[in-house]
Formats: C-alpha cells, sequence, structure tokens
C-alpha cells in the first residue's frame, strides 16, 4: 500500500513539475528582451575584438519602383540590439551607390530593441513622419526599406514594428498602418 | 580572529538569505501554479457552460431591425418609456451577451445590464416619437424589434411578441409590405466613395501646389454623378467637404451603410521624380501565416470563445475581429482592383501595370470588397498639372466607373 501511494505522489508531483516548466517556458515567452546584452550567445565572445566589421544588406528604392539591395560594413557590435541599430543608422544615412534613400532628410533612430519573439521595435524621430511625402507608394518603400533591411540581415528578427518619436502611430502619413508589426516583402525586392 | 568571525557572520548571512531565497521561490511556484490552473484549466470548465444572447441590428430606410439571439427560447416583457425601449429577457447568470454594431439613424445607442435573473437590453432611441414592431423567430431563437419613427401602422403600440416572420421590407407607412422582392429599397445596394485625406490632414503635395486631399474629392464627386446617372445604387461619399475624418470611421461609414464595395481614391507620391501611373491597391495581409490562420480561428469560432472572454474584454475582441474585417474579402478586391487597373492602365499608357497590395489602415475594417485607387503621382510635375484638370479628372472617373462595371458584370456571372 505505501510504495503505491508513493508511485502515485511520484507521478503527481512529476506531473506537476512538468506543468510549472511548460508554464515557465510560456511566460518566458512574454517577456521582453531589452538593450543590455543579456541574451547574446555566440557575438559575445568576440566582444574584445571590436575593431572587427561585419557585412549587412541595405535595401533602398530604384527608378524601377523597387528595393535594390546595398552592402555596407558596419563596426561588429556584441549585442544585437546594436548590430540592428547600427544598420538601421547605415540605411538612414541614405545610399552609396545612388540608389534612393525613401527617407526624409534628417531622419534618426532614436531607439531600437527587440523582444525574444523577434519582434524589433524601431524608434525613428518625428522627422520620419512630419517631413514624410506622404502618399502610398512612399510610405509603402520607407516601410519596406526598413523591414526588409532588418530581417534580411538578422534571422532573429522575424517582425518589425514601427515607432514615431517614442510611440505608435496609426498610420505613417495617411495610408500604411503602423498598428501592427510588419513581416519582410521579398517581392518587393530586385536581386 | 575577527577573520573568522567575519567568515561565520558571512555564512550565517548567506544561510539566512538562501532560505529566504527558497521561501520565495517556492511561493513564486505555488502562485505561478495556480496562474497557471486559472489560465488554463478553468476556461475549459466553463466553456460549455456559457450560452450566449447575441445583439445585432440591420438598418433599413425606414427602420431598424434589432434581433436578440438565444440559444433557448426567449421568455421576454418589453416596455416603451419616453425614447427608451427596455427589453427584459429572462436568463440566469450563465448567459454571457455579445453585442454587434446596432447604431442607426434612429439607434441612438443599445446597452445591456444585467439583473438577477434577468438581462435588461435598453434601446435609446433619437425620438421619443417612435414604434416598436416585435416578433419571435425560432431556430435560432430570435426576438426581432423593428423600431421606427412616428406611430406604428397598425396605429396602436403592442409590444407583445407576434410568432410570425418580420416582412422583409416596407413601403414608407411602415405596414408590411406584399412586394418586397421587388422594392427597390431590398435590392438597392450602397458603394461608398472615399476621397482620401481632408481638413488638416491633407495628404501628399505637388511640386506646384496641389494637395491631394483636393484631388480626391473633386474626382470622388466626379464618380459619385456617374455612378447615380448610370447605375441604380446608392452611393455615400466618406466626406463631401474639406474635412479630416479619421481613418477608422471612413470604414465605419462603409460598414453602417452595409456597403456593397469602397473605393478609396488617392493620389500618390514617391521618392522617385518620374514615378507615373495609376496604382490600384488592396489590402495585404500583414501578418504570418502563423497569425492569418489564428485570426481565421477567431473568426470561425467567436460565437465558441465568447464564454471564455469576460465581458470587459469582449469590446477588445470584437475591436480585433472588425478591424480585420477586410481579410474575409480578399479575394473579390483583388478582381474589383484588377478591373479598375485596367482602365487606369488605358488611360494613362501604362498598360502592362499590375495591381499591388499594401497594409492600408483604412482598408482594414471595411467589411466589403475594397480598394485603394492611386490615380496618378501627385509628386510628378507633369501629373501634378493633369491632376487639378476638370478633363482629366473626369476621364479619371469614368475610367473607374468603367472599371466598376467590369467588376460588377464579372461578379454577376
Amino acid at each position: 500500500m505505501e510504495t503505491k501511494k508513493l508511485i502515485i505522489l511520484g507521478a503527481l508531483f512529476s506531473l506537476l513539475i512538468l506543468l510549472l516548466v511548460i508554464f515557465f517556458i510560456t511566460v518566458g515567452e512574454e517577456n521582453q528582451v531589452s538593450t543590455s546584452p543579456k541574451s547574446l550567445s555566440s557575438s559575445e565572445k568576440s566582444s574584445e575584438e571590436t575593431m572587427e566589421t561585419q557585412k549587412v544588406v541595405l535595401f533602398y528604392l530604384s527608378e524601377d519602383g523597387y528595393l535594390h539591395p546595398e552592402e555596407r560594413e558596419i563596426p561588429l557590435h556584441p549585442s544585437l540590439a546594436d548590430q540592428a541599430k547600427q544598420t538601421v543608422h547605415e540605411l538612414v544615412r541614405g545610399s552609396e551607390e545612388g540608389y534612393i534613400s525613401p527617407f526624409p532628410v534628417g531622419t534618426n533612430l532614436r531607439e531600437l530593441y527587440i523582444t525574444e519573439k523577434g519582434v524589433a521595435y524601431v524608434d525613428f524621430s518625428i522627422t520620419l513622419r512630419e517631413k514624410h511625402p506622404s502618399g502610398s507608394t512612399a510610405e509603402v518603400s520607407t516601410i519596406f526599406s526598413i523591414v526588409n533591411s532588418l530581417t534580411h540581415n538578422f534571422e532573429q528578427i522575424k517582425k518589425v514594428h514601427v515607432l514615431v518619436d517614442g510611440g505608435g502611430r496609426q498610420t505613417l502619413k495617411g495610408h500604411v498602418d503602423l498598428s501592427r508589426a510588419f513581416s519582410s516583402r521579398e517581392d518587393l525586392v530586385v536581386w | 580572529m575577527s577573520k573568522v568571525f567575519g567568515r561565520g557572520f558571512d555564512s550565517r548571512r548567506l544561510h539566512q538569505r538562501n532560505r529566504e531565497m527558497k521561501l520565495v521561490n517556492s511561493q513564486k511556484k505555488i502562485i505561478f501554479f495556480c496562474l497557471f490552473f486559472v489560465f488554463f484549466f478553468v476556461p475549459f470548465l466553463h466553456s460549455q457552460e456559457k450560452p450566449i444572447i447575441k445583439l445585432y441590428g440591420k438598418s433599413y430606410p425606414q427602420f431598424t431591425r434589432i434581433f436578440i439571439q438565444s440559444p433557448s427560447p426567449l421568455n421576454s416583457n418589453i416596455e416603451k418609456q419616453s425614447s427608451l425601449l427596455m427589453v427584459n429577457i429572462k436568463a440566469d447568470q450563465s448567459y454571457r451577451i455579445y453585442k454587434a454594431s446596432v447604431e442607426s439613424e434612429l439607434i441612438k445607442s443599445v446597452g445591456w445590464s444585467k439583473g438577477a435573473a434577468s438581462y435588461i437590453i435598453s434601446i435609446q432611441t433619437n425620438d421619443p416619437d417612435f414604434s416598436c414592431d416585435v416578433f419571435l423567430l425560432s431556430d435560432p431563437h430570435r426576438l426581432v424589434l423593428d423600431v421606427q419613427k412616428g406611430e406604428n401602422g397598425d396605429g396602436k403600440n403592442d409590444l407583445s411578441p407576434k410568432r410570425e416572420t418580420p416582412p422583409e421590407n416596407r413601403d414608407s407607412n411602415g405596414k408590411s409590405s406584399s412586394f418586397s422582392s421587388s422594392q427597390p429599397q431590398s435590392t438597392q445596394k450602397t458603394i461608398v466613395i472615399d476621397p482620401g485625406h481632408g481638413g488638416l490632414e491633407t495628404g501628399a503635395h505637388g511640386e506646384n501646389g496641389a494637395s491631394e486631399k483636393d484631388v480626391t474629392l473633386d474626382i470622388s464627386l466626379r464618380l459619385r454623378d456617374i455612378i447615380r446617372r448610370n447605375l441604380a445604387y446608392r452611393v455615400v461619399l466618406t466626406r463631401e467637404e474639406d474635412v479630416n475624418i479619421p481613418l477608422t470611421s471612413r470604414a465605419a461609414i462603409a460598414n453602417s451603410n452595409d456597403a456593397f464595395l469602397f473605393l478609396s481614391i488617392h493620389a500618390n507620391s514617391s521618392f522617385r521624380q518620374e514615378a507615373r501611373g495609376s496604382e490600384v491597391y488592396f489590402l495585404s495581409l500583414n501578418a504570418t501565416d502563423e497569425e492569418a490562420r489564428r485570426l481565421a480561428y477567431l473568426e470561425n469560432h467567436s460565437s465558441e470563445m465568447e464564454g471564455e472572454i469576460k465581458e470587459e474584454n469582449q469590446d477588445d475582441i470584437e475591436m480585433i475581429l472588425w478591424d480585420m474585417a477586410q481579410t474575409a474579402y480578399l479575394k473579390q478586391s483583388s478582381v474589383l482592383a484588377e478591373s479598375i487597373q485596367k482602365e487606369l492602365n488605358a488611360l494613362l499608357g501604362t498598360s502592362h501595370r499590375g495591381i499591388k497590395q499594401a497594409p492600408f489602415k483604412v482598408l482594414k475594417g471595411v467589411a466589403c470588397p475594397a480598394v485603394l485607387v492611386e490615380v496618378a503621382f501627385i509628386s510628378n510635375p507633369e501629373e501634378e498639372k493633369k491632376l487639378i484638370k476638370e478633363r482629366f479628372q473626369k476621364k479619371v472617373a469614368e475610367s473607374i466607373y468603367k472599371g466598376l462595371v467590369s467588376y460588377l458584370r464579372r461578379e454577376s456571372q
């Protein structure tokens, strides 16, 4: 009898543990990871050698209406968030190969953070909105230049949520919905 | 000595901290387990026991029809107090109420409250001078309230439910119509035209000063006139003046008018100087497959899930569903976009241009086929000049109209 009881208790206990484990995993996913280099794995080791660079592909607009890739070297940063930040900084600086930059002059990146679920929140200065020419085509170019540049270079970034001046906006400038995160749009790119 | 003492002290403190941490950890575990239980099991325990009372409405030119649907036969008591109609439905606490949009020209608001063994649904009208016909239907059980302005056609205000099918439509006296199927009002569908931007929200600008908001209104008014002249459709504009209407309100105007088609008219702008021609868009599902699947599930199972969702959250769920209303019409929207693109290509000589998809806010909540027409590029000086000319605006309106007609022809086949 005693052993039976023990077995039942043991079984119940292991079930409890299992449920707790499942729960902790699901709860863990909800938590956001800030820009602090906490969740870094492989790239952390190379933090000593800051002079190293890495190649990223930026997407700019061309006269054919499509986004075109442009390779750029950025300093190798230890954290994913810093790499992503550097990439967006480079992107808004404009093309070096004669493509069209779909960003108003003076656009700056304010902040960028990535959640564990792979959503990058990219916060731009108010210039992005205020100086934007508006128009469906222009807005689509701006948004997917950002989205594709981030998702293409960083596997961990699955989606991009664009913020302006620290907050969410309904639209960029009257057309494209900014209330949800974007996935990349390969159909807008010509390689 | 002091070293030893210090170490002893340290280790004691460490012990104490460890114990505290263990205590905190075990407390945490208990809390998480309780939460886990509440989140994962409680909904399942209750999910099958919560029947739903659904409230929804439909607006007709002469009256507003309000449905109260319940899984069990409805036992109701209706009272009229000035401009308020109080419907008392016997139902115990386990029932949940799910309210869709009911508001119309006559109905100001519909609210509900929970009594001890009943729900009280209060219907606030804009005018105390109204009458109400009540019908009871079964399979599913529904209480139908036809609310109309002025006195009842029968001359009396009998609020006891009749067990008969409510008429499809009525004539202007509010009497049941015997020729409902041939009534123009029941067949006359509504096309909603949305002139983009307005007021302080000017949209894009041309080099020579043309504003998107002005061009869109001009073309929309011309398009409205052409449709009215040639087709037996009702046309509603989201704005007829230079005012700003929020994007979500534009979709709401379409939905509250039970729109059959939604056309948002815009003038385009690009960072490319040479960008020209028309671009007709329909909504892109800005979602991964997983998200789309989840939404599809939500839409298909929303009635089953309502029981599991707290009342205060139901509005949010409804909002999310409405936010994605367009997803059900993407195929038709793409066909409509194609028909219009083809006509505009012919007008502007961009023969090979195809339709496009983008996540436009204004299209998301529209519950009918919907497209956004970028007539031409206001950012291109040559096209800007054209866009402000009456002749070109007329041609554009005609092309959109032709596209519309070819879509209607395709859909009716």
